[in-house]
């Protein structure tokens, strides 16, 4: 099946077209209410805060990507091995479920002095923070997805006397992938904003300095502009582990995301 | 009351019954199925024919009475082909081996043998999706009779299939049985399909199930082409005349 070139029009032209009008529309904010730069600098100087001086800012998106797919990473396994612990028991899953949820309330901002406090200030607390906010929608989109397990396979499994742990590997964890990946996308988002948050509170300046501390830093010095950067920067982080998960998702799980 | 479960036979239910919620499923069922045969269980549709095989299975509970079941291995073909949509036609025929821990080589090698008995060497590396209904059914019952069961429940495996593909996997499955001489129950609406393969034909009774006839099948009318035979076709008489006889009778 080939795209036709409307169908292209539709999905590159037009958002471009939208995202040049937002700029023109930043744009034209600035330059009628002649606002000042440290409140909003305008796309051109955001732009030269960039080209004047790139490296740190390239460093600092390579850290935080590190930081990012770090905390996905472990989000990832450990969501899905909690979750599949959960599954295995009603009993365990009715006990522990509710205190997850409850975990899911605190808002991370309140928990990531608590990982400074435990890990020290630098990587660890970071990427513990991105794990912690990733972790929820791994664990809950696993748990549905392994509950949703098709009675129909579920009986053919017991007609083949299946152990439990052998139903959970070839028929509920094959089953569950669908919602797996989804969880994984929304987790992926997430870990960005995890790592960012983490940054703010423990990472450490310097040379490769992640964008979380830039952004604290220029603020300081009222770098707007660089701020401004900083934030598309990490946008782009988690754009980036967005689409590594759907590619790779899309690329090796296709067979289990039709049936 | 216990049941004597001897060496002849290799099932036996005694007042097996089962009701969901208020309505009786199953009723008050007696019966043995013998060591290597094959038996036919008939009745309209909806009569709980599917429920008792189930219950053969173990996949139902017995609310009432009792069940006795020799030791070896039991496959159970639905109605339905249930295959794992993420595994290809070989991966899913060999489910069984590997289930049991059988090294893959030989799994393969045996899911391949097992593909090419049901005619469908040159979609082995196909997935459920990119079959056409027969041809899943077909992958089915290559599963079903991989592990060599000692006993083949059949729910029903043919029905949805049109009838040359039909009246070919019955003639398959015949004569697989008359090579391996596994015990095989087979739940069916159709008459034919029920004198063709089996040698012992039992009727159920419309809703809840109860057996109602019994009707043996010659020897002879199994040994004829399916179609064409007179034989069968006295037979199916027989058995259709038995069971409008024993309904005719209930409802008096």
């Amino acid at each position: 099946m080939t795209a036709r070139p409307e169908s292209k029009v539709a999905g590159v032209v037009a958002p471009l077209c939208v995202i040049l009008l937002a700029i023109a529309f930043w744009a034209a904010i600035k330059w009628v209410f002649d606002v000042r730069d440290f409140v909003l600098p305008s796309p051109g100087g955001v732009l030269s805060a960039f080209l004047a001086e790139p490296w740190p800012f390239l460093e600092g998106c390579l850290a935080t990507a590190i930081n990012a797919a770090s905390g996905f990473a472990i989000a990832t396994v450990l969501g899905i091995a909690l979750a599949s612990l959960l599954s295995l028991s009603r009993v365990i899953e009715r006990s522990v479920y509710p205190l997850t949820l409850l975990f899911q309330m605190v808002p991370l901002i309140a928990i990531a002095p608590l990982l400074v406090v435990w890990c020290g200030y630098g990587r660890p607390a970071i990427v513990a923070s991105s794990a912690v906010v990733a972790l929820f929608p791994v664990i809950a989109n696993t748990l549905s997805g392994l509950r949703a397990r098709p009675l129909a396979l579920d009986e053919l499994f017991s007609i083949l006397g299946a152990s439990v742990l052998v139903r959970w590997w070839k028929l509920a964890l094959p089953s569950a992938v669908p919602s797996i990946v989804t969880g994984l996308r929304i987790a992926a988002g997430l870990a960005t904003i995890g790592t960012i948050s983490g940054e703010f509170l423990a990472g450490i300046g310097g040379k490769g300095a992640p964008l979380g501390v830039l952004i604290t830093t220029a603020l300081r010095n009222f770098q707007t502009d660089r701020v401004i950067v900083c934030v598309l920067l990490s946008a782009l982080v988690g754009f980036a582990l967005f689409g590594a998960v759907s590619l790779t998702s899309r690329l090796l799980l296709g067979r289990f995301l039709r049936s | 009351m216990a049941i004597d479960l001897s060496k002849n036979n290799f099932l036996s239910l005694e007042g097996a019954s089962r009701w969901f919620g208020s309505v009786a499923a199953v009723e008050l069922v007696s019966l043995t199925i013998a060591v290597g045969s094959f038996t036919s269980i008939v009745g309209p549709s909806g009569c709980g024919k599917t429920t008792l095989l189930r219950m053969m299975g173990g996949l139902e509970p017995l609310d009432a009475g009792r069940m006795e079941r020799s030791l070896g291995a039991l496959s159970y073909c639905f109605q339905e082909p249930r295959l794992l949509p993420w595994r290809s036609v070989v991966d899913n025929v060999a489910l069984p081996l590997e289930l049991n821990g059988v090294p893959r080589e030989e799994r393969l090698d045996r899911a391949y043998a097992a593909i090419a008995r049901v005619q469908l060497s040159e979609a082995a590396g196909r997935f459920p999706h990119q079959l056409s209904g027969g041809m899943k059914m077909r992958v089915a019952i290559a599963r079903a009779l991989i592990a060599s069961p000692a006993l083949l429940l059949l729910d029903e495996p043919f029905g949805a299939l049109d009838e040359v593909t039909r009246h070919e996997l019955d003639a398959e499955l015949r004569a697989l049985w008359e090579r391996e001489q596994f015990t095989a129950v087979i739940v069916t609406h159709s008459m034919q399909e029920a004198a063709f393969l089996s040698e012992r034909i039992l009727v159920c009774s419309p809703r809840p199930a109860r057996i109602i006839a019994e009707v043996a099948t010659s020897k002879d009318s199994r040994d004829a082409r399916y179609w064409t035979s007179t034989s069968l076709n006295a037979a199916v008489r027989t058995a259709s005349d038995a069971m409008a006889t024993a309904i005719e009778a209930l409802r008096r």
